[in-house]
């Protein structure tokens, strides 16, 4: 059983090598009858005997030989049967591909009846191919080299020098000149197209009175002012006329001597108030913040300072809890003039407002104030840090028979531009425990933010 | 002075050892030869070591055979693209093929699946003293066992480079033209225009001389097996080994002296 | 009675070692003679040489009347046709079936026609008392003693003059140990009639006594005693003794 499996392989093996060998040579066109015929070439370079021979790209026939015959190649090889080669059959060598492969094309020409006999010699020609182009092309290039000849005598000058140079210098010159003017002036050159550019724009705009700001539309709206204005002038005209001539209440105060004195007197001390008011001072401080124990309070306080040294604070602080304030009231009432029924109802009111007002003197970084400090009388003592804009103090107020002085430390520090924290510590020597803090946010404007604001306002 | 005196003993030791090796291997070869000529000649063992080694590696070789000639054109094509020649890679692959890569690629198959068969076949026969039972009965082991083998791997080595070129060249045509579009016509054209018999043949023959070197490795690796069945895979091993080393080798001297001849 | 083999003045030298030391005795024709002895005495290396497996460095031997060293490597061929040999783990082709094996020296030297060889290997394995079911099967698929038994078939095949047996029952168990001594016995019986000489190297003393004729005892390649199984047993030999008493 195996014996026959080696057979079997034996044989796909030879047949595999038979199959390759006929694939090898190949190149032949196949099995039939031929016949033999020859040509004689001048130039059979790359012609070998296994060079294909052709008919309208198809193998029709394979060469047997090539010796050398006198100067030339004879080429014997021959066709298939099928193939009718005439009188008129050419045989060219032609190249294919990139690497140049030879092959043999025959061109069978015109049909003709008459059939070229076996042995016969084909009319061959090398045709195409790089070597002929290179040919060709020797060809060409000596026509150009004559043509060159007549264009070189043509620019020669009497003097023997060359017209054409002459010519070509100038051009140079010329071009150079050119170029170093538009490098030199390359950036003015750009900006003349640039403001060009702007200008025509600019103009088309302007020139179009349906555009709203144009010229063309302004222009057209001056017609009806004009005229407005021709009147006013007529009106004003008769006014003057009336002053000069001491008409009317101005007329009277431009001239009259005594009115005019003393409107200067009073302009002279309005002047000197001005003056004074300008020296003043302000100081706005505005802040919400919350205290542990007493709830939210907002507080507004506005320092004054009529000199460096002097100043007048007031203020209003409102808070969730505010001192209490006990209120009795005695309603007596009689009924129809018969015994008087006296009812005591006590009020207890909780002021929700306090008010600031002091008197205060700073002394460089020292401030001493002195007055009513959220309704209750104290005192208070600022020290402050301008450079960091942070004001450190302490405030004695609100005496009371069981609880002492209310002492409150606080310190306020500028945190950006106008705005301000503030922490507080309350009633820190209370005897009762009622110690608490308080934290708030505001704002702080001095005398040349409220400047700017109001300057702002103005405008 | 000591360490260089070990290492230069040992060194000598080796050459000592490899050259008594290569001189068993010159003796085993001979012997083949010798009995291999004489009669009985068991025509039956050969032709079960055709069909082993042929038969049973057909599957593998077709398989190699088929991916090497795709990859084979494949790299062809894209290194000749570039200069749009890929009209060229059909006649390099056959060419390839037949002068080297069938050869060498099948008796490195036959070397890893044969050789080591062999080795491993004779070397436990040899550890079961089923070599010296044939000795006994007046067996010559030498006629017995590593004629047929090397005869085999001999005859069996061509056939299958046969088959490798074929199909070699069937992968190769399957992807250059149906899967990287070159020019059927083309194609083969170039392969005929330049291809010759020669280059088959100079194949075949070095598969022949593979096919020996194989044969005679796998077996005498076998003979030589001693203790158990550690040396029965030391041997295999080193047939195998050896086997394809020697294919790789020889190649290029078979091939230096094919191309004077051919 | 004839002798068999004749062993005269055989040394044997591996290197530097001897192992067999100028042997000079006569195995008797017909007979069953066992070569005892400690392991690395030299019993293998003994058995080889009458095999012609290996040269002696001194000496010569004869077997069956030839002088062995006259035999060049065809003649030996030929000549150890005459021999059959029963290995230690019986040696069968791993890849032949029971039968196969068995057929395989018919098929090899005689030109015996299938049916024919057919027909002795039966005769063969039923000899040795192998079950049919076992004749096609794979060595491998088959037990130690039933490999023992194909192994006496197939040595039996050519109808050898000498039979060699190395450690016939050596890893068998106390019944198979018996089954192939009375084989051993049963053949050299049936063959009484060829003259069938069987030469046994084993360590089994026990069996040994009970089926040999002769005894030789070997020591370091030398013979320490070579005689019958009756005055083996009275011997004086202290080594000899040690033995006896294991």
């Amino acid at each position: 059983m195996s014996e026959l499996k080696v057979g079997l392989l034996a044989l796909f093996a030879l047949s595999a090598v038979v199959f390759m060998s006929l694939k090898i040579t190949s190149n032949q066109a196949g099995f039939g009858n031929y016949t033999p015929y020859q040509a004689m070439l001048d130039d059979a370079s790359g012609v070998i005997e296994k060079t294909p021979i052709k008919v309208a790209g198809i193998n029709a026939g394979r060469i047997k030989g090539i010796k050398l015959q006198g100067n030339k190649a004879l080429i014997d090889f021959e066709m298939k049967d099928t193939i009718k080669m005439t009188p008129n059959s050419k045989l060219q060598v032609k190249s294919q591909g990139f690497l140049g492969d030879k092959y043999l094309d025959i061109d069978l020409g015109e049909p003709s009846e008459e059939r070229l006999p076996p042995g016969s010699l084909v009319n061959a020609q090398v045709a195409g191919g790089l070597d002929s182009i290179g040919k060709d092309a020797g060809a060409m290039i000596k026509e150009i080299k004559e043509v060159a000849e007549l264009i070189k005598d043509s620019l020669k000058e009497k003097d023997g020098s060359n017209k054409l140079a002459k010519i070509t210098d100038n051009i140079k010159d010329l071009t150079a000149s050119l170029k170093r003017m538009l490098e030199t002036n390359e950036g003015k050159v750009d900006e003349i197209v640039e403001n060009i550019k702007q200008v025509t724009a600019q103009l088309q705009y302007e020139t179009d009175r349906m555009q709203k700001n144009s010229l063309m539309s302004d222009l057209s709206k001056i017609g009806p002012i004009l005229d407005k204005a021709d009147v006013a002038m007529g009106d004003l005209k008769v006014i003057i006329e009336d002053v000069k001539d001491g008409k009317g209440t101005v007329g009277k105060l431009l001239r009259d001597d005594a009115v005019v004195d003393q409107v200067s007197q009073t302009l002279s001390s309005v002047n000197r108030l001005v003056n004074r008011i300008n020296n003043i001072e302000a100081d706005i401080g505005l802040s919400t913040g919350a205290n542990t124990r007493l709830g939210s309070e907002t507080r507004f306080d506005l320092d004054i300072y009529p000199a460096p040294e002097r100043f007048f604070r007031i203020g209003i602080v409102t808070s969730q809890f505010g001192p209490e304030i006990e209120r009795e009231s005695l309603s007596c009432s009689s009924v129809n003039g018969g015994a008087e029924t006296c009812t005591n109802t006590r009020k207890i009111d909780k002021s929700q407002f306090k008010f600031n007002l002091q008197i205060g003197r700073r002394i460089q970084r020292l401030g001493i104030r002195a007055g009513l400090i959220e309704s209750t009388g104290g005192v208070g003592v600022d020290y402050f840090f301008p450079d960091w804009g942070v004001r450190t103090g302490m405030e004695v107020f609100d005496y009371q028979e069981d609880a002492g002085p209310n002492v409150r430390l606080l310190t306020e520090f500028k945190l950006w531009n106008v705005m301000f924290a503030r922490i507080a510590g309350e009633d820190l020597l209370s005897k009762v425990g009622k110690q608490s803090a308080t934290i708030s946010f505001g704002l702080r404007f001095n005398d040349q933010d409220l400047a700017a604001l109001l300057g702002l306002l103005a405008r | 002075m000591t360490f260089l005196q070990t290492y230069v003993e040992y060194l000598g030791a080796y050459i000592l050892g490899g050259l008594s090796g290569l001189g068993r291997f010159t003796q085993f070869a001979g012997k083949v030869f010798f009995w291999g000529a004489k009669p009985p000649f068991r025509f039956r063992l050969l032709v079960d070591q055709l069909f082993f080694i042929g038969n049973k590696s057909l599957f593998i070789v077709c398989l190699t055979s088929l991916f090497s000639g795709m990859v084979f054109a494949l790299q062809m094509y894209l290194g000749v693209s570039a200069i749009n020649m890929d009209s060229i890679v059909g006649r390099i692959v056959a060419i390839s093929l037949a002068k080297e890569l069938a050869p060498v690629f099948a008796g490195l198959v036959v070397a890893g699946r044969c050789g080591s068969a062999m080795a491993a076949q004779i070397g436990s026969m040899k550890v079961t003293e089923q070599l010296d039972a044939l000795e006994v009965m007046g067996i010559n082991p030498h006629q017995y066992l590593a004629v047929p083998r090397v005869l085999g791997a001999t005859l069996s080595m061509p056939m299958l480079c046969a088959v490798f070129m074929l199909v070699g060249n069937f992968g190769s045509w399957l992807t250059g033209v149906h899967i990287l579009g070159i020019d059927e016509v083309m194609y083969f054209q170039k392969l005929s225009d330049f291809m010759r018999l020669g280059h088959v043949a100079e194949g075949l023959i070095k598969a022949g001389c593979f096919g020996f070197l194989i044969g005679l490795i796998g077996s005498y690796h076998g003979f030589e097996v001693t203790g158990g069945a550690e040396g029965v895979g030391r041997g295999t091993n080193l047939a195998v080994v050896w086997g394809m080393v020697t294919v790789l080798v020889s190649d290029y001297f078979i091939s230096s002296f094919l191309t004077k001849i051919l | 009675m004839t002798d068999a083999i004749i062993f005269k003045n055989v040394t044997k030298r591996y290197g530097t070692s001897t192992v067999l030391n100028h042997l000079n005795f006569t195995i008797k024709e017909g007979k069953i003679t066992t070569i005892l002895g400690f392991s690395g005495a030299g019993k293998s290396t003994m058995m080889k040489h009458i095999l012609g497996l290996t040269i002696p460095t001194e000496g010569e031997i004869v077997s069956l009347g030839v002088n062995m060293s006259e035999l060049d490597e065809l003649g030996l061929r030929e000549f150890r046709r005459n021999f059959g040999m029963v290995f230690q783990y019986a040696a069968l082709f791993d890849n032949l079936t029971a039968y196969e094996n068995v057929a395989f020296p018919l098929r090899e030297f005689t030109k015996l026609k299938d049916a024919k060889i057919r027909e002795k290997v039966d005769d063969l394995l039923e000899a040795v008392e192998l079950v049919p079911e076992s004749w096609h099967r794979l060595p491998s698929e088959l037990s130690g003693g039933m490999r023992k038994r194909v192994g006496l078939a197939r040595a039996l095949a050519l109808e050898p003059r000498v039979m060699l047996y190395d450690e016939p029952t050596s890893g068998l168990d106390p019944i198979s140990t018996q089954v192939v001594c009375d084989l051993i016995v049963d053949t050299a019986k049936r063959n009484a009639d060829k003259k069938l000489t069987s030469l046994i190297i084993s360590h089994d003393v026990r069996a040994s006594l009970r089926i040999s004729d002769f005894i030789m005892f070997l020591e370091r390649g030398s013979i320490v005693e070579y005689c019958t199984v009756e005055e083996f047993r009275q011997s004086n030999n202290p080594t000899i003794r040690r033995f006896l008493e294991l």
